[in-house]
């Protein structure tokens, strides 16, 4: 659909819409394109992968807030024994909504930021293979947000944990709406992590430069590409279970009804065989912005390529044999519990491999400790922490006194936020200069650091001995009578997992001071530098921020670390390696601009992408409240559909404001 | 091992044209604090903990739960060794090689064969782990050589436990129901066979054996054994809706000569309260407001016919606890409240294992009840403990309550019932 | 902004809504209103369509370029559509005299060709070269017409076959269904061995294939559907089958197969005619009488290993005694056995649940709840017991 290129021999006019005559005129039956190049139209009728890419970012950084808020608050709600600041089912809903909010709207979205940013930047494309499906996939994510959100001020967000057991989320049990926003609204985010998947993958396979085989890809798209085929196949699952929910809730099936003759086990292995998947999906992509980060600020390739490469696609088969693990205390018999804690540890092993590879880049290098870099190293202490603790109860025997206590708590903390919101951090810092044109300062980016690695150890660190002490997960409050004697009972270390939380709140909150201080106006920050960190992947070809087209001229490849190797030569003899720079990132990046292709097409904005988003969140709560919203719903759904399939991939001429005259082919850039 | 990766030939500095932002940090920092981290860990498994947590996972007090710290010591001290190698690599690496001006390395992809053995080892490591882990998980799911059986069933949100008649638990004649403590005999292998009328719950007395899950129309089992006489605290660890953390349970282990002792109480005909008592005005109350719920074995009405409690037909889940024998107890709402005062409970659960039996055994005397926590769950039960969300709500559960409802009782009558439910023991 | 087409989509919008209101104060009769307002709801979706999706009409656009197109003196090209139109209109007027299928199947005519038409109009004024005008239309009409088209190609197919299926008896319905899939096997593996295959050829062979099936469920549809025998369920007459060691019908082709295999509690009927039963871990040694739990669904295997096709019966006490002891709750209610009871007087005033019956090494699933325990019937030396009718074999139920 995208026509993303045209060859350079095209011709330079077409008959299309040059003259106001009724004859050639086609453009019956579409709307006119929003071709703002300016102004909020710009930004919401977008379908360049860029300004969705960063869109995703901060409705994503809005929703990390908006979960930590949560998290806060059941932190305080737990900072002494007999919490009173939450009602046991508000703290219910606090407890699923900011385990809810932080995989499904900060962490998945914010992998899916970089991933539609860098992705087409790293492999030489202009944008992604469906722009229009692109813009369609945010939309519908940023109203399934909303939607889920909007359960707050009606009637009350979900409250049956994030894995939402059945029988425990029908509608006996959970008599408000909240399961209802709940399942239908991670129904939508599903269909735009969906949409996103197959979007990218058809964009990896097809669109890279020419030169870039597979195995010359950057790592951070090897991973995210990884995460895309999980997504493919993970989403289905958790929409089917999602769909048996909601007929269970909406519409009076049977599926968890066990006087009906119904097993409750169907709704767990349905969730965790999507659930375990899941785990990989929010990882994954960090593992890949650190295996950017560390050769970058390491000199030096990224040790094991393949190894890391294969260790990620090993993960990712593995990963779906391992559900049952998170099933260990269900009553699944000894012979299938025995099965499963074997393939846990197996998934152990490509875990290793890489924490292996990123200690053996760092070695032999020459390191500089940027707030990138640490927040990298920072990464592979944390998830090692999370990772050994992950093999203490893939040993199901100790599993069951772990699981469902604040060990577990710990072990996934370490795991998501030691893992994954590392990693999204160290490349914040990376890639800032390169999507903002302008570095963030780094002395406030150490104290971000820092406090949060202070914050995060006091708050998960002092659940490891909460929950082997026997202190249970999602209780609304704790009693003095189990939490043990002595200075260092239970209730010194909640407090101290509270006093943590703020400590790690800080840390945040100094991240979003540092964005403002770089970007306030009048702010003295100067701009970037067209290559600030010395770096190796292609994306750094071209200007920052980049053009809407992102190249001049389509990149070469021959290599893997492209630029950098555009940058050094080996003048080394034989087994002496010896390397001098023949041009800079600047010179680099020149001689591309001056060699830049003569025709580069872009695909035009739409509005039909946001429109059919809407749709979608209007049928949700028709299911909850009036079937004739389920209608209204579809109405505008059938419309925006059509309206989509009618409108052309590219912009009548006369769609701009004044009409372009003269060249066709160049009028995207003649207004970029 | 020294396999050296640095680059360690001398070569010109090359002049480096790239963009001075980054500054350079100092990395023994980063080693002070791995080895913080490491020491501090360490430091807080030894002595950071609390001292006797009543659901501490590494204090077992029976075979079963000791079987799986066995295991529990071995991977940990795995996970500890291999933390501490990786921790000590990277730590020395951050510090060997920080930028000192030294040349730009060498553009490797890396060693294959250094690769593949370091694949390999984690693997084998793992291996070790899983032998006796398997073993492990066998042993724990024998079910044969049990010696005593007790039913468990969960429910929004307390504990039904009763002992079927069987030869085993030293032989029991007639069924034995009572709810949220359940009483042992030390020594003796039971086996837990438990089921849930409503959601999932799962059943887990840490110092004993590990969870297990309770699910609706299936039967789970699990092992317990106490080596010693004593209280094992557990609660309810799978998310169970409103008041999941007001279920509770208890596992009481005591001697033989008690055990036989607790079961012949259970099972002793009603005694009706006298003529003209407090108890007796307390008997009538309690047929009027509670024994449609809660049954009482034994107990007639005017008309001298056994009254059977009908739950269903006010439970969504169908059942509330028996109350025959309350203050042979000393726990209520699940296990979530003491029925003795703050005075008498150490009594009991700070007993010694030869007197905890017996200690157990004298139940909730009038001048131990903790009348205070008792009047307010009689006056108001959701205020004490939360349970059904929301009177307006009740239309999805066709009107039936899940827990004990707001019976608005008065002062008088509370007065009745405590004097009355005191003699239940 | 607003082009003549929306502007009449608009206006009809509203007068359907005034008609509406008008009816409703004169008439006060539901079905016109619903109607009246349906129709102003989908004119006014029509005109939301047409302003937001089609206002690039030319006239509405570019008043200059129409008057100076030659479009006006170009010829409409010829249409189908009015004479359609027409025959809609006249079933419309037939359906009301005489059938309503009729008049609905005029409605959805009338509707079809005048959207038709319309878009058709509409094209034809778009330019004076037919060729665009052509690939206007298609582009504003194929988006609906495909799939709307498809969707009523498959179901009408389907329900054709579903009719010739309904007309076969059951035997023929099998044969039937076996020799098409075969035929069509052989029609795609020969068009799959043989590429050169003209396009026409497969064309009139997947047409003659639907028209013969249509034809078929036309036929099928207007001879009617074979006599079907709605069977009985245990709910029907509880006391009368479970007591019975015969087989009734109700046991034809019941399931012997049970999913949960594990995590139950199994009765069996060994080969000596003893019920046994087992549980998970060991059986509550020296009990004499299984003990399950009240007010829980109770899942129980019943395997049947005794040689004979049994049933297990589930004795639940007296029936009737008081109002609403009726026990069982596995979808098997121990009412409406009314008549029954006349005819079985001996038993009847039980209430009892029951498997169907198990041919020899089969099983099933029972799921019985008791919300009354064993000590309630005392007195009553039967109430609560399980035993198999024909054989003396029985196990005693304790609900503490």
């Amino acid at each position: 659909m995208a026509i993303i290129e045209r060859p350079a021999e095209a011709p330079a006019t077409t008959n299309r819409g040059s003259a106001p005559t009724p004859k050639a005129s086609t453009n019956y039956g579409y709307l006119r394109r929003p071709v703002e190049t300016t102004g909020w139209r710009s930004w919401a009728f977008t379908v360049d992968h860029k300004k969705i890419g960063i869109m995703y970012g901060a409705v994503a950084m809005f929703f990390f807030i908006l979960g930590g808020l949560e998290a806060a608050l059941i932190r305080l709600q737990l900072a002494g024994p007999d919490g009173t600041i939450l009602s046991a089912d508000k703290y219910n809903q606090m407890f699923t909504m900011h385990a809810t909010t932080m995989v499904f709207l900060f962490v998945m979205p914010m992998a899916a930021a970089f991933a539609n940013y860098f992705i087409p930047l790293q492999i030489g494309a202009r944008d992604v293979a469906f722009p229009r499906l692109n813009a369609l996939s945010l939309w519908v994510f940023v109203f399934g947000g909303v939607f889920l959100n909007t359960s707050w001020f009606l009637g009350g967000g979900a409250d049956g944990g994030w894995f939402m057991y059945a029988p425990n989320s029908s509608v006996p049990f959970s008599p408000t709406n909240g399961v209802d926003f709940w399942g239908l609204g991670l129904q939508i985010t599903g269909i735009a992590s969906l949409v996103g998947a197959i979007n990218l993958i058809v964009t990896v396979l097809n669109m890279r430069a020419p030169g870039m085989s597979m195995m010359k890809m950057p790592i951070f798209t090897w991973m995210a590409f990884v995460v895309q085929m999980l997504l493919l196949f993970a989403i289905p699952v958790i929409t089917v279970a999602l769909f048996l929910l909601m007929f269970q809730r909406s519409f009076g099936a049977q599926f968890f009804s066990v006087e009906a003759g119904a097993d409750p086990l169907l709704w767990q292995h349905l969730f965790w065989i999507f659930g375990h998947p899941e785990v990989y999906i929010l990882v994954l992509p960090s593992f890949g912005i650190i295996s950017e980060v560390l050769p970058v600020f390491s000199k030096k390739p990224l040790f094991g390529y393949p190894f890391v490469v294969f260790s990620g696609a090993a993960i990712g088969f593995v990963g779906w044999g391992v559900w049952a693990h998170h099933m260990f205390a269900s009553g699944l018999g000894p012979v299938s519990v025995a099965v499963f804690s074997v393939a846990t540890m197996a998934i152990a092993v490509p875990t290793g491999v890489k924490i292996i590879n990123w200690t053996l880049t760092l070695w032999g290098g020459k390191l500089t400790f940027t707030t990138a870099m640490l927040f990298a190293v920072g990464l592979i202490v944390q998830f090692t922490i999370g990772g050994l603790s992950g093999v203490t109860h893939a040993v199901a025997p100790s599993d069951t006194q772990q699981t469902d206590t604040y060990y577990i708590v710990a072990h996934f903390h370490y795991v998501i936020f030691g893992g994954a919101v590392l990693g999204l951090f160290s490349g914040f810092y990376y890639w800032w200069p390169k999507v903002f044109g302008k570095l963030l300062s780094e002395p406030l980016g150490k104290w971000n650091f820092w406090l949060m690695i202070a914050g995060m150890n006091l708050t998960f660190g002092p659940m490891h001995i909460i929950g082997l002490q026997g202190q249970p997960r999602r209780m609304y409050r704790w009693t003095e009578f189990r939490a043990g004697e002595g200075f260092f009972n239970l209730g010194f270390w909640n407090l101290v997992a509270t006093i943590g939380t703020f400590i790690l709140g800080v840390g945040i909150l100094l991240f979003l001071i540092n964005v403002w201080i770089t970007h306030r106006p009048n702010s003295k920050t100067p701009p970037a530098p067209a290559d600030p960190w010395d770096a190796r992947s292609l994306e750094w070809i071209t200007s920052s921020p980049p053009k809407e087209y992102n190249f001049a001229r389509t990149p070469q490849v021959s290599q893997l670390d492209e630029f950098f190797h555009r940058k050094y030569e080996d003048v080394g003899e034989g087994d002496k390696h010896e390397y001098v720079q023949k041009m800079t990132g600047e010179e680099v990046i020149q001689f591309e601009e001056d060699n830049a292709d003569p025709n580069i097409h872009l695909p035009a904005p739409s509005y039909w992408p946001m429109v059919l988003a809407f749709a979608l969140p209007v049928m949700a709560y028709g299911v909850i409240y009036n079937t004739l919203l389920i209608v209204a719903g579809g109405a505008i759904a059938t419309m925006a559909m059509f309206g989509w399939a009618l409108e052309p991939a590219d912009a009548e001429s006369s769609d701009f404001d004044p009409p372009v005259e003269g060249d066709e082919t160049s009028k995207e850039l003649a207004n970029v | 091992m020294t396999y050296d990766l640095n680059m360690s030939h001398q070569s010109p500095t090359t002049k480096m044209q790239a963009v001075e932002t980054t500054t350079t940090l100092r990395s023994v920092t980063s080693s002070r604090l791995v080895r913080t981290l490491v020491a501090c860990s360490l430091a807080a498994l030894v002595a950071g903990c609390a001292t006797d947590a009543p659901q501490d996972t590494w204090q077992p007090k029976g075979p079963n739960s000791q079987m799986i710290n066995d295991l529990d010591w071995v991977v940990f001290g795995i996970a500890g060794v291999v933390g501490v190698v990786v921790f000590s690599v990277l730590a020395f690496a951050i510090w060997k090689y920080r930028d000192r001006g030294q040349p730009i390395p060498e553009q490797t992809h890396g060693k294959p064969a250094l690769e593949i053995g370091l694949t390999i080892l984690p693997a084998l490591i793992l291996v070790g782990i899983a032998i006796p882990t398997v073993g492990t998980i066998m042993d724990l799911n024998e079910t044969a050589d049990t010696e005593c059986i007790v039913n468990v069933t969960g429910q929004q949100w307390w504990w039904e436990i009763d002992y079927p008649v069987q030869d085993g638990c030293g032989g029991i004649d007639e069924p034995i129901v009572t709810s949220g403590q359940m009483v042992i005999e030390a020594g003796t292998k039971v086996l837990v066979r438990g089921t849930s009328r409503d959601v999932i719950h799962s059943w887990w007395i840490p110092s004993l054996n590990g969870k297990r899950d309770m699910v609706p129309g299936r039967i789970h089992t699990v092992r317990l054994e106490a080596d010693e006489p004593g209280i094992f605290a557990g609660q309810c660890t799978e998310f169970c809706g409103l008041s999941h953390a007001n279920m509770r349970m208890e596992v009481i282990a005591m001697n033989t000569a008690d055990f036989a002792v607790w079961k012949s109480n259970q099972t002793q005909d009603y005694v009706a309260p006298a003529v003209g008592s407090l108890a007796a005005e307390g008997e009538s109350t309690f047929i009027s407001q509670c024994s449609r719920c809660h049954q009482v074995d034994g107990l007639t009405d005017s008309n001298d016919e056994l009254i059977i409690s009908r739950p269903d037909q006010n439970v969504w889940s169908g059942a509330a606890p028996n109350l025959s024998n309350l203050m042979t107890r000393n726990t209520f709402a699940g296990a979530s409240w003491d029925l003795l005062s703050k005075q008498c409970r150490p009594g009991v659960w700070d007993a010694d294992p030869s007197t905890i039996g017996a200690a157990y055994l004298d139940g909730v005397t009038e001048t131990c009840l903790n009348e205070v926590e008792l009047r307010e769950w009689l006056r108001n039960a959701p205020a004490k403990k939360p349970m059904y969300a929301d009177p307006e709500l009740l239309e999805e559960t066709d009107g039936l309550v899940r827990g004990m409802p707001y019976l608005a009782l008065s002062e008088d009558q509370i007065d009745q019932l405590v004097a009355y439910l005191l003699e239940r023991k | 902004m607003f082009t003549t087409g929306s502007k009449l989509l608009i206006g009809s919008s509203v007068f359907a809504m005034v008609a509406a209101v008008v009816y409703g104060v004169t008439q006060n009769e539901a079905l016109g209103i619903v109607g009246l307002v349906s129709a102003a709801c989908a004119l006014a979706f029509l005109a939301g369509v047409n302003v937001w999706a089609v206002d690039s009409n030319l006239s509405a656009v570019n008043a200059t370029a129409v008057a100076t197109s030659e479009a006006s003196d170009d010829p409409p090209g010829a249409s189908i559509w009015p004479m359609v139109f027409a025959v809609g209109a006249a079933a419309v007027l037939l359906g009301l005299v005489t059938q309503q299928s009729i008049f609905t199947i005029g409605i959805i005519v009338l509707l079809a060709a005048g959207a038709q038409w319309a878009v058709q109009a509409w094209a034809e004024s778009a330019s004076n070269d037919s060729t665009t005008n052509a690939a206007v239309r298609g582009r504003l009409a194929n988006p609906l017409e495909y799939p709307l088209l498809g969707a009523v190609a498959v179901g009408s197919i389907a329900y054709a076959l579903s009719r010739v299926m309904l007309w076969l008896s059951k035997t023929n319905t099998i044969i039937a269904f076996v020799t098409l899939a075969t035929v069509l096997a052989c029609i795609g593996f020969i068009f799959a061995a043989r590429p050169s295959v003209k396009r026409g050829a497969i064309g009139g062979v997947l047409t003659l294939g639907a028209v013969a099936i249509v034809a078929g469920g036309v036929a099928a549809g207007v001879d009617g559907e074979r006599d079907i025998h709605v069977h009985e369920t245990i709910a029907a007459d509880a006391a009368l089958f479970c007591d019975s060691p015969a087989e009734f019908e109700i046991d034809e082709g019941a399931s012997q197969t049970v999913s949960t295999k594990a995590s139950t509690y199994t009765i069996s009927l060994t080969a000596a005619g003893n019920l046994v039963f087992d549980v998970p871990g060991p059986v509550d040694a020296g009990a004499e009488a299984i003990s399950l739990r009240r007010s829980n669904p109770n899942n129980i295997v019943f395997r049947n290993d005794s040689g004979e096709a049994r049933r297990l019966t589930l004795d639940l006490g007296p029936a009737a005694v008081e109002e609403g002891v009726a026990a069982a709750e596995d979808g098997h209610s121990a009412d409406g056995g009314d008549s029954a009871d006349e005819e079985h007087g001996d038993k009847s005033d039980r209430n009892l649940t029951c498997t169907s019956l198990v041919e020899d090494g089969g099983a099933q699933l029972i799921t019985v709840k008791f919300d009354e325990p064993s000590f309630a019937y005392a007195d009553d030396a039967q109430a609560f017991r399980f035993y198999v009718p024909g054989t003396d074999a029985e196990i005693d139920v304790v609900v503490p």
